[in-house]
């Protein structure tokens, strides 16, 4: 088999990536096979690995790049960490699938789904009932403006909106754990798919 | 049983190849491979995470007929490099003290 079809197999898996970055990495790889005179699939794949090992490779490189750059700290990373997620899974997958490696990826999808969900049933709970307790109080407070009882109007206003600054918190709290979940996991991934292509 | 060769020793090993003059990935690679144990396909995130970062840029040049993406080193980038080099002297200062202190 030629190197054009090697490069034409290449381009195939890496249909998940913008354009530009496609471009990239194939003309990376293109400009070191002439210099190094590869001339058959054989030798690139000596070199480079299978075509869809490559491309794991590439996609796994991306996905952790886009999440962390240790040079930069005013990055944007508000998309970075669920743009980087789905890249890492699409490297997971993109490997050719051996049975333990299957096992492997749905376990992590598994243990993922559960850990996130408990954690919005966790804190989704509190929040909703500090919430609504906070908002209701608060609202409740305005009735003993009338009949002229500022103490209890106060006490209950402030209580509400401690609440409601409670719930703002938890908000936070549970944003910042299915980030770092998903960073992790992605990190993770990018562990396995690496470890496996070098045993390869 | 070899040292763990982490991302930042790469970009140190990168910098210090680039630093006095530009080179192409392929050359690059094979230069870096001369100190490091890596595989031939850990050099492109490498060289794309530092152009990324601003630490390196990418110009082209023809060469019978075919194209080479020329790598060469930013200011930023040679401030990284001091970066590294101070740290790698601190670090081989107390291996050594270590070193001697257990009279190895």
């Amino acid at each position: 088999m030629t190197k054009e079809q090697y490069f034409n197999e290449l381009y195939g898996c890496l249909n998940k990536l913008s354009q530009e970055e496609i471009n990239e990495a194939m003309n990376f790889y293109k400009e070191y096979s002439d210099e190094a005179g590869f001339d058959t699939y054989e030798e690139m794949s000596e070199h480079f690995g299978t075509p869809q090992n490559l491309a794991s490779k590439i996609y796994a490189d991306t996905a952790v790049k886009i999440m962390k750059n240790p040079y930069k700290k005013s990055d944007s990373k508000k998309n970075s960490v669920g743009k980087g997620f789905l890249i890492g899974l699409a490297a997971l997958f993109s490997l050719p699938l051996t049975f333990p490696l299957a096992i492997v990826a749905l376990t992590l999808l598994f243990v993922l789904t559960v850990a996130i969900i408990s954690v919005i049933f966790a804190i989704g709970f509190a929040i909703f009932a500090i919430g609504a307790a906070g908002i209701s109080i608060f609202f409740l407070s305005f009735r003993y403006i009338i009949p002229f009882m500022p103490t209890t109007w106060l006490q209950m206003f402030g209580a509400g909106l401690f609440l409601i600054g409670i719930t703002i918190g938890l908000l936070w709290l549970a944003f910042l754990a299915v980030k770092y979940i998903l960073e992790f996991t992605t990190l993770l991934i990018s562990k396995i798919v690496n470890r496996r292509i070098n045993h390869e | 049983m070899s040292f763990q060769i982490g991302g930042a020793i790469l970009d140190f090993v990168v910098l210090s190849i680039l630093k006095n003059k530009d080179e192409y990935g392929y050359i690059i690679t094979q230069e870096v491979r001369e100190i490091l144990d890596i595989s031939e396909t850990t050099m492109y995130p490498a060289l794309k995470r530092l152009e990324k970062s601003g630490l390196l840029t990418t110009y082209d040049m023809p060469y019978q007929g075919r194209n080479r993406r020329y790598y060469k080193i930013t200011e930023q980038g040679t401030a990284a490099l001091k970066d590294y080099i101070n740290e790698w002297k601190s670090f081989e200062l107390n291996i050594n003290k270590l070193l001697e202190g257990n009279n190895i």
